[in-house]
């Protein structure tokens, strides 16, 4: 192509590649050869590749330094807004709570900083913050936070609708251990408001416990005070000497116990500070149990036994619900009496399970009582925190002890009784047999129904006249008479004193 | 909550989610941020219930409506940097309107699987969850390297030395990789310890995001002398029932990838199901996008509302969770309601697309799409600036210069996702704690 034609302007090319001044075909020039003058051109991708690439290197080094040093605002729990959710935060306050978790290795803290509490999760970081806090060149060396504990964290803060405000522990670094809790051995009767959320030593005697679903609420008693101390299932378990857990659940156990006031519905109590640790409860005696008071049989209580505490073993033969109280009608041996139970010693009785045998027509209870008087009448009052012992429903006596002919009565229906005779007469009928006993001129009858009767005429010298035999049996009523009627062939057994 | 009072919020949600979905490099989870600062000042106004279908119906509206900037404007998000690219060439043919439709259709296709995999989502994912999530840190990983090694080898270079030939064939590929550890490092600093305030927290990461995708975009397009041709705006598509079943099942794979792992985008999420299906050809790129993208911002949201025994706090995860999670908390039933409101707003904004589409041809042959774009530009800065100051500022200023890596040296976009999967990677394999020690972050 000759260069005249080559400066022609085809109207086909386009128009970036013309001089806008004097429209010669220019190319990629920035000057226009022809009349100099300067051409629009297209930004150099070069540039830009190199700005973004040393702008990028620049940048980050700026911005790691700007947020190695920028300083962590801090908060108060009370400000804690939605729009915070995962801002970096830092908060200062008081352990409320530690719960560590061996098996998800999780570690949760509940800081109170005087506006409200958050709650500081270590999920599987168990491990690193116990070998950090242990570390004396990186720590105190003292161990983890307890309660009580002054902490100063940072984290990023994780806000839901369901659970409220949180922090995720990413690192033990982020918890700084400003105070360790001054432990101040004080006596329950000086416990205040003030001294929420405080770690104490207290000495105190367990004066009884009962068990409330997951937890169990110790009585704690000093000088005349007391205070309920209450332990969750899992920290009972995480108790690990044996002696230190009966120790709590034995009445009159003199302790020594690292504890952390809190309150429940207004009302103090203490927690358990770190039950883990071997020398947050210390067993300085341990206690004896209330049923070492002597036993005694109902028909044995007299007018000279008032206020005397005793254990009795009785069949409950009726409830009557009064207002606060419940009257329970105990039988043995032919005495019935009146066992008061008021409703704060109802609900001081160790568990639901006692609870319901004590109500229960029938039930066979061994109970700790005071014997008092009511209106010149003897009655026994159920003694605070003392369990119920249930029986099987047999008599006292089921050990086989014999009672006299004359306890076969319509008063004892229902009960267990083994009554020993001599065969007097017998009769035969296609429902079973019936047998009178004799016995120091009195008589009892004895029903055997056809299942146990069968078995037992084929025992040569058993079902004769004159045989001495020993039959056990519960009361029964036939025709408005009373009897025995055992339940299998091995109740009735030849009898020799 | 009363229907009458339903439809009214989701309705709403559509049409927030429809205006501010047209601009250019406007994420709808920014807009969500500002819509939760809004509702948090008038809240004893607004019933609570509200919460969940507004916010579903603005989101739904997004992953159809973004098509229209992503496809005219060259913008894309983090859902679509694959996409875009076909996108673009039909754009260039004059088939932009095809292209939106195909997309379109794409989205269409993934609100009705959604109600279709109700069974797989109660019945089988919490199962697959629980066995899953404590292999997560490996999986990120795995993730990561395939994302990285998906890229090579690109073949040889063009040039007369041996340098510039190697320069040619490899210099992309690493600058995919310096954009992959620049974006982990900044992740790494950004999620210990953010520069921006307190009040602002749950708007941590949207400096770097906008910084990262919105901006490189913006000045991509700004340098660009491109003219857009005439767009032919035509009533059929180039769609087979076939392509729809293939561009479905490979979306619906990448989709719920991208729903379900944690930093995984609709991007990664297709890359992934691409190679997976060994699916090719643009009308399947652009429809399977369509898909993963409802998948991966609706199914990511709606994944909350799976409350069963094996997951009683929900599945769902994602930029929308994290801002409502402080206020909102699903309960059993919510799940049913919001498939209506998905598929309601699902349809109105399948409808509004192709309209919308039709008028932003229009509007482009008389508006330069600079102007928009520097439009663009100044409402990102107000709106970073705006909420969190001069830091939220700089932060994004350095994301854009590392965003842009990827752009000026035709590398994967997706690899700047990097900025969450590092960070989340390392923490759930429980060695965020000490990196960011190392690096003393702490």
């Amino acid at each position: 192509m000759s260069s005249s034609e080559k400066n022609k302007s085809p109207e086909n090319l386009p128009q970036e590649v013309l001089c806008p001044s004097c429209g010669k075909f220019v190319g990629a020039y920035e000057r226009c050869p022809y009349c100099q003058a300067d051409l629009d051109n297209r930004f150099p991708l070069k540039i830009a590749r190199r700005v973004a690439v040393i702008g990028s290197i620049l940048g980050l080094i700026l911005l790691y330094f700007a947020s190695v040093n920028k300083r962590v605002e801090t908060i108060s729990v009370a400000s804690i807004e939605a729009n915070h959710n995962m801002a970096l935060v830092k908060l200062k306050g008081k352990v409320a709570d530690v719960k560590t978790n061996d098996q998800k290795n999780s570690i949760n803290i509940t800081l109170d900083d005087g506006t409200g509490r958050i709650k500081l999760s270590g999920f599987d970081k168990l491990d690193k913050f116990k070998r950090y806090f242990a570390d004396a060149t990186k720590s105190d060396g003292k161990g983890l936070p307890g309660a009580g504990d002054i902490l100063e964290v940072k984290g990023n803060l994780n806000i839901t609708d369901k659970w409220g405000a949180g922090i995720f522990l990413t690192s033990p670094k982020r918890v700084l251990i400003l105070k360790r809790s001054q432990i101040e051995k004080r006596n329950i009767a000086s416990f205040s408001d003030e001294d929420l959320n405080n770690v104490f030593l207290v000495q105190a005697r367990v004066k009884g416990y009962k068990e409330l679903g997951a937890l169990k609420s110790i009585v704690l008693v000093s000088n005349d005070s007391e205070i309920s101390l209450t332990i969750f299932k899992k920290e009972f378990e995480n108790i690990k000497d044996a002696k230190v857990r009966k120790a709590l659940l034995t009445p009159n156990s003199e302790l020594l116990v690292k504890v952390l006031l809190s309150e429940y519905q207004s009302k103090l109590q203490l927690r358990l500070s770190a039950p883990e640790k071997k020398d947050s409860i210390k067993v300085l005696s341990m206690g004896k149990k209330i049923s070492n008071h002597k036993k005694i049989a109902l028909k044995d209580i007299t007018q000279n036994k008032i206020g005397n505490i005793s254990i009795v073993t009785a069949t409950v033969k009726g409830v009557k619900k009064l207002n606060g109280l419940r009257i329970i009608k105990i039988s043995d041996l032919g005495k019935t009496m009146d066992l008061v139970v008021y409703d704060d010693i109802f609900d001081s009785i160790p568990n639901e399970k006692m609870r319901k045998a004590l109500t229960k027509m029938d039930s066979r209870i061994t109970v700790t009582v005071k014997i008092s008087e009511y209106k010149g009448a003897l009655q026994l009052a159920l003694v605070k925190l003392t369990p119920v012992l249930i029986g099987s429903g047999a008599t006292s006596a089921d050990a086989g002890e014999i009672v006299p002919l004359t306890e076969v009565s319509p008063s004892r229906a229902g009960e267990t009784l083994t009554i020993s005779g001599r065969i007097k007469a017998i009769s035969h009928t296609t429902k079973g047999s019936s047998l009178t006993i004799e016995s120091q001129g009195k008589i009892a009858s004895v029903w055997l129904g056809k299942r146990v009767s069968e078995p037992v005429k084929k025992i040569p010298g058993l079902l004769v006249k004159g045989a001495v035999v020993k039959v056990t049996g519960k009361v029964t009523l036939f025709q408005g008479r009373s009897q025995i009627q055992p339940s299998q062939a091995k109740d009735i057994i030849l009898w020799r004193k | 909550m009363s229907f009458s009072l339903l439809l009214g919020f989701t309705l709403a949600g559509t049409g927030v989610g429809f205006l501010f979905s047209l601009f250019p490099s406007l994420h709808i989870y920014n807009v969500a941020g500002i819509a939760l600062l809004i509702w948090q000042a008038f809240q004893s106004y607004i019933p609570a219930d509200g919460v969940a279908p507004f916010f579903m119906s603005m989101i739904v509206a997004f992953a159809f409506i973004n098509t229209i900037p992503m496809t005219f404007f060259g913008a894309p998000d983090e859902s679509a940097t694959v996409t875009i690219l076909p996108g673009s060439k039909y754009l260039m043919n004059g088939r932009g309107y095809e292209a939106a439709a195909i997309c379109g259709i794409g989205s269409l296709c993934g609100v009705f699987l959604l109600p279709l995999m109700t069974p797989f989502f109660f019945k089988i994912f919490p199962v697959i969850h629980r066995v899953v999530s404590p292999h997560m840190a490996w999986i990120l990983l795995l993730v990561m390297i395939y994302m990285l090694m998906s890229e090579w080898p690109k073949g040889c270079g063009m040039g007369d030395t041996v340098w510039k030939r190697f320069k040619h064939a490899w210099g992309n590929l690493f600058a995919g990789i310096l954009a992959f550890v620049l974006s982990g490092i900044l992740g790494l600093i950004i999620t210990s310890k953010s520069m921006i305030s307190v009040e602002m927290g749950f708007q941590n990461i949207m400096p770097v995001f906008i910084g990262l995708f919105a901006v490189p975009s913006i000045v991509q397009n700004l340098i660009s002398k491109e003219k857009i041709p005439d767009q032919h705006i035509s009533d059929t598509v180039e769609l087979t029932w076939r392509q729809i079943g293939q561009s479905t099942f490979q979306g619906g794979i990448g989709g719920m990838l991208a729903a379900y792992l944690p930093a995984v985008t609709a991007g990664i999420g297709s890359i992934l199901a691409g190679h997976a299906t060994a699916l090719r050809g643009d009308v399947l790129f652009l429809m399977s996008g369509g898909v993963a993208k409802v998948l991966y911002y609706v199914g990511a949201f709606l994944f909350l509302f799976i409350v069963t025994p094996l997951s009683p706090g929900g599945l769902g995860k994602g930029g929308l969770n994290v801002i409502l999670k402080p206020i909102f908390s699903p309960e059993p039933g919510d799940y049913t309601i919001m498939l209506g409101v998905i598929l309601l707003s699902g349809c109105l904004s399948f409808l509004l697309l192709l309209k919308a589409s039709k008028l932003t041809l229009k509007l482009l042959k008389k508006v330069d799409y600079h102007t928009l774009y520097w439009f663009a530009m100044f409402l990102v800065m107000v709106i970073v600036g705006g909420l969190t100051g001069s830091a939220g500022i700089f932060v994004m200023v350095v994301s854009s210069c590392i965003g842009s890596i990827p752009v000026f040296f035709h590398a994967r976009r997706s690899n700047c996702m990097a900025v969450l999967l590092v960070p989340i990677c390392l923490n759930m394999a429980g060695y965020g704690g000490v990196v960011t020690s190392f690096l003393g972050l702490n």
